[in-house]
């Protein structure tokens, strides 16, 4: 098969212009086709392997590249669903109402999920400040839906989460996901969001759960693709 | 009483290290010279020692050939053979020519002592009962092995070690051939795999040296004759035939000695046995062709003075017999070389050819079977072992002069290329190839296989613990120059992952997040880690695999250091320019 | 690796006892044990300046899959740090190549050979060679399973003797196990002695840490072995000997090894400490 100069500089894992110059002094076998290198795929591959040279064997069709999905606060959320009300006077209480409202997926139990908060809140508290926590297993839960999911619960009470600025907790971010890179993209988010004091007082006067997704969906509009930050 | 030893060299022992006192008195090319001198003329009497077993042989059961029960002599002395290597002196090793080779790519020169006469004498044991094979190999390794312990009992250094081991090689085969230039051909083209000025001089000293002994004591083994051969175009055009034919014969033989290599064991387990039916079936072809039989200089010397006995058939019958007895006595187990028998062949492939011309064109005056049973050795011989240097050489000096040089050149390069279609890699590198155990120098896998895990490891990283917050590591991270931090659990120390900086650069200056985040939260868990006792081409596919720089060295879960790829270059390069030869 | 003791694991009863030995010495010293269960009847081991063949007698390298199995199962009774070697370079097919970059390495007092000559005193030539080869020094233990609670260093005042006790300190530092030197005179004060150690550096640590110190003088040889701690690991350097001779230690280390049940180290001439 009969591939282009760039698709065998991938291969091959070098620069165009190394495999240009190569081409060039004879060192790797190349066919010359208007004016520009052409390298027959199979050839190439026996050629590197020779040397001992990894091949990276690139699937070269578009409809194989993997839909890398935006991570995004506003999908997540939906997904997680948003609770009002949500009984406790301590912080297993409200962790405990909290596991019980996720939608969980059928392989995972409230009660697994409720170790894994308590094991994580035990290392290092997860009160952010201003009134804010967010919970998280300890480590990643196979199973939850690509991009995760955060379940927001508004507490009936104000619990004491022995939070960085001392304050009692009013809300709960409880952040589910499957891989570190995902988590930590949406605590990103949410920090980024939580350092604006508009929100966080929005955040204690929500009554209703309309009124807050739409609001994240415009902070989150905010925040511009590769994490990078307007505003603020 | 034990003697007072001077404490600050533990190496400069006993008096009978005078020698080695005195020659390091010496420059260290002349110490070379002086040992490659001594090791040229002990491998010269090695193979006199050969040659004269071998007349002895054939003196004793020449006459009894003809007979019946003439099978069971090389039947017998294949099993004895076996038995006397294995049970006796228990030098379990392979063949003679890739065991020096593998002991100057891999091991330093090092070869074993007993190796320095136990070929030899198994050798005598299969050929001189009549097995097909060559004196050759037997006699490369005992030159070697005599170097090699040489040069270590004068606690000389490997690279000088390595040439002394060549020189071995060089004087082996020019006192066998009495031509001290294909002596030195050999050793550079098919044992150092080298031609470089630092290694000429001694080898040639060697190669010289050995030839002189070699004819002060017995003579030629292939007479030389300054022959004159009347060479037209048309005996040129026929060269191209017989390259292929050669090429032909030689394929023919590489994969029937391969198959019975790998077969036989399947058939007859005890080795013993083997080699004995192996033997007993090749005396069987010599009561038909007896030329077949013995390491085949009769044959050659009958060819080359066409002295042959007459006859198409019979020519073709030959080459087939001496193919297939070749294959058994080595197949099955028996000691010996390949490369007398690739001479044997190639005369008689040549001898074939030039009377199949004189058949079919009977009116052109073709050259003399001479001529072409000298150019057929060269083409085989170059298609076997790949040296074609070594052919030309070899046939030159047999010949004594320059007539047939082209058609030399012509056929043994044609005949390489041909044949290496089919078998790519020279018979004596074949199995190293496999193994990944032929490191040519300055060649990458040579550098590759010098440099070490331990060589590279840099330890200079800073450590952090899964319980850490972020904002602990951040400041970690200000204070450090490094890329990667590896986590370390805090109470048994076992290494638990890496945090790559560019993976949570995002994350880093939000202070948000400074105390809700601990280290095992952003660490990479699945690290790919290499173990010190990995070997370099196989770290360098884990980079390429991971797409990474570095990489984590563990070993038994404890972390030791980093390996990156920018030290290794710089070790690479380092590495490559000391191996040059100044 | 300068951490791993190499140990060839023998499939018989016998062999097992040595194999508790090599235990309790990587537990008590805390290095990894790398155990070569042998499938082939000859190894090789590549020195700096020659290639060692190590024949093996049948017990070594047949039923292999069961002597891998013992292996695991005492390495597992005994909960120590253990991995199986797999030999990667091979001289022939059937010759595999032993790595020779270890901390220490295990033999018995004959590897191959004639049972005959298995009296106490004697070493083996494989053996033999081995340590005149190697950079690490040779553990040799006694027949039957023995823990050691100190180390006895030989200190005879020459080169090869220094490496003994050099050795003899970093064991101290890997077990914890307290050490003692043990020196037969031979017409030499042992003023001569001190100034040896004084030249190294190592007597004032000798004093100051209260090393006891066995001193005998010319005569009482035999009847001050008696004196030796039998629960001690003796640590003796041997000497090389040129071309020619071979006799790598005198007759006084015979003496001693037909004489005390002790586990022994021996350190070659080219023992090296880094």
């Amino acid at each position: 098969m009969e591939i282009d100069i760039k698709k065998a500089a991938k291969m091959i894992g070098t620069s165009e212009a190394t495999l240009r110059r190569w081409a060039r002094q004879g060192k790797i076998p190349a066919r010359e086709r208007s004016g520009a290198y052409v390298f027959d795929r199979g050839e190439l591959a026996k050629w590197a392997r020779r040397r001992n040279l990894t091949v990276m064997d690139f699937p070269f069709s578009a409809d194989t590249v993997p839909a890398i999905r935006e991570v995004g606060l506003y999908e997540s959320m939906k997904r997680g669903g948003v609770f009002l009300s949500v009984p406790g006077s301590d912080v297993e209480e409200v962790l405990e109402a909290a596991s019980k409202l996720t939608p969980l997926p059928n392989t995972v139990d409230w009660e697994t999920l409720l170790d894994q908060l308590l094991e994580r809140e035990q290392l290092a508290s997860t009160g952010l400040g201003h009134g804010v926590a967010i919970p998280h297993p300890r480590y990643p839960m196979e199973d939850i839906p690509a991009g995760g999911m955060i379940t927001t619960c508004f507490l009936q009470q104000e619990v004491d989460f022995s939070a960085v600025d001392g304050k009692p907790v009013f809300i709960l971010f409880l952040m589910l996901s499957n891989d570190t890179k995902t988590h930590l993209k949406l605590l990103s988010h949410l920090s980024f969001c939580l350092r604006d004091r508009a929100f966080i007082d929005f955040l204690r006067e929500c009554r209703t759960t309309e009124m807050f997704l739409p609001k994240v969906k415009e902070m989150q509009d905010r925040i511009k693709p590769d994490g990078e930050r307007g505003g603020s | 009483m034990e003697k007072e030893e001077d404490p600050d060299a533990p190496m400069s022992l006993h008096i009978s290290s005078l020698p080695r006192r005195l020659l390091s008195k010496l420059d260290e090319r002349l110490q070379l010279i002086i040992v490659a001198a001594v090791v040229g003329v002990a491998a010269g009497y090695a193979s006199v020692l050969m040659n004269l077993g071998l007349d002895l042989a054939e003196h004793v059961l020449g006459p009894l050939r003809t007979y019946w029960y003439a099978p069971f002599f090389p039947a017998c002395g294949a099993a004895l053979s076996i038995f006397f290597m294995r049970n006796l002196i228990k030098d379990l090793g392979g063949h003679g020519v890739p065991e020096v080779i593998y002991s100057i790519s891999k091991r330093g020169g090092l070869i074993r002592l007993r190796s320095s006469f136990s070929h030899i004498i198994g050798c005598l044991l299969t050929l001189g009962s009549g097995g097909s094979a060559g004196p050759e190999a037997p006699v490369v390794i005992s030159g070697g092995s005599i170097g090699s312990n040489m040069a270590s009992k004068l606690y000389l250094k490997e690279r000088q070690r390595v040439q002394i081991v060549g020189c071995g090689a060089a004087a082996a085969i020019a006192a066998i051939f009495n031509a001290p230039v294909t002596g030195i051909a050999f050793a550079l083209e098919a044992v150092l795999g080298e031609w470089t000025v630092i290694n000429v001089v001694p080898i040639a000293i060697a190669s010289i040296l050995g030839t002189e002994v070699s004819r002060a004591l017995q003579g030629n083994q292939i007479p030389f004759q300054h022959r004159a051969f009347h060479v037209t175009n048309l005996d040129l055009t026929a060269c191209l035939g017989l390259a292929f034919l050669t090429a032909v014969s030689s394929v023919i033989l590489l994969r029937l000695l391969s198959y019975i290599n790998s077969k036989s064991a399947g058939w007859v387990a005890p080795r013993w046995l083997r080699a004995a039916l192996g033997g007993g079936l090749v005396g069987g072809i010599g009561l038909l062709v007896p030329y077949v039989l013995g390491e085949g200089y009769p044959c050659i010397r009958s060819v080359i003075s066409a002295q042959y006995p007459p006859g198409l058939i019979l020519a073709g019958m030959s080459v087939l017999a001496k193919i297939l007895a070749t294959a058994l006595t080595l197949g099955s187990g028996g000691i010996g070389g390949i490369f007398a028998p690739c001479l044997v062949i190639g005369s008689l492939t040549g001898l074939f050819y030039q009377r199949g011309l004189t058949v079919l064109l009977p009116q052109i005056p073709w050259a003399g079977e001479s001529y072409f049973g000298l150019l057929g050795m060269a083409g085989v011989t170059s298609s076997v072992i790949q040296a074609p240097m070594t052919g030309i050489f070899l046939i030159m000096e047999i010949t004594g002069g320059y007539d047939v040089l082209v058609s030399v050149a012509l056929v043994s390069v044609l005949s390489a290329t041909l044949s290496h279609f089919f078998e790519p890699f020279s018979v004596y590198h074949a199995e190293l190839i496999e193994r990944g155990d032929l490191l040519r120098p300055r060649t990458d896998a040579r550098v590759l296989s010098e440099l070490s895990v331990m060589e590279l490891l840099e330890r200079d990283c800073h450590v952090v613990h899964p319980d850490m917050r972020l904002r602990e590591f951040a400041h970690i991270v200000e204070t450090s120059h490094r890329k990667y931090f590896p986590v370390e659990d805090s109470r048994d120390g076992r290494f638990q992952g890496m945090i790559h900086l560019d993976d949570i650069r995002p994350y880093l200056f939000d202070q948000g997040l400074y105390d809700s985040v601990l280290v095992e939260e952003i660490m990479n868990r699945q690290m790919v880690s290499v173990s010190p006792e990995d070997e370099l081409p196989d770290i360098l596919r884990k980079f390429d695999e991971t797409h990474s720089w570095s990489l984590p060295v563990v070993q038994n879960g404890r972390f030791l250091g980093l390996i990156s790829k920018a030290t290794l270059l710089d070790h690479y390069r380092k590495e490559l320019v000391a191996q040059e030869a100044e | 690796m300068k951490n791993q003791l190499l140990h060839i694991f023998r499939n018989t009863p016998f062999g097992r006892e040595i194999f508790l030995q090599t235990i309790y010495f990587c537990k008590t010293t805390g290095l990894h044990l790398k155990v070569y269960v042998p499938t082939h009847p000859q190894f090789l081991m590549y020195f700096a300046n020659e290639v060692v063949t190590v024949d093996l007698d049948k017990p070594f390298f047949r039923s292999s899959e069961t002597a891998r199995e013992h292996a695991k199962e005492l390495i597992r009774a005994a909960g120590v740090d253990a991995s199986f070697l797999e030999p990667k370079g091979f001289s022939a097919s059937i010759l595999p190549d032993i790595p020779v970059d270890f901390g220490v390495m295990t033999c018995p007092r004959v590897i191959s050979g004639v049972s005959s000559k298995l009296h106490l005193g004697h070493i083996g030539p494989n053996v033999r060679t081995i340590i005149k080869n190697a950079e690490f020094p040779v553990l040799i233990p006694t027949p039957i399973y023995k823990e050691w609670r100190r180390i006895i260093v030989f200190f005879g005042g020459s080169a090869n003797k220094i490496k003994a006790l050099l050795y003899g300190i970093h064991l101290q530092l890997l077990s914890g196990n307290p050490m003692m030197l043990f020196t037969y005179a031979e017409n030499k004060p042992k003023a001569y002695y001190e100034q040896i150690l004084e030249e190294h550096n190592v007597l004032s640590g000798i004093k100051s840490g209260g090393v006891e110190w066995l001193f005998v003088e010319k005569g009482h040889f035999k009847e001050a072995l008696y004196d030796v701690p039998p629960d001690g690991l003796m640590i003796a350097g041997a000497y090389g000997h040129g071309l020619i001779k071979e006799v790598l230690f005198g007759d006084l280390m015979e003496e001693m090894h037909a004489m005390l049940p002790n586990n022994v180290v021996i350190v070659g001439p080219h023992y090296r400490e880094d």
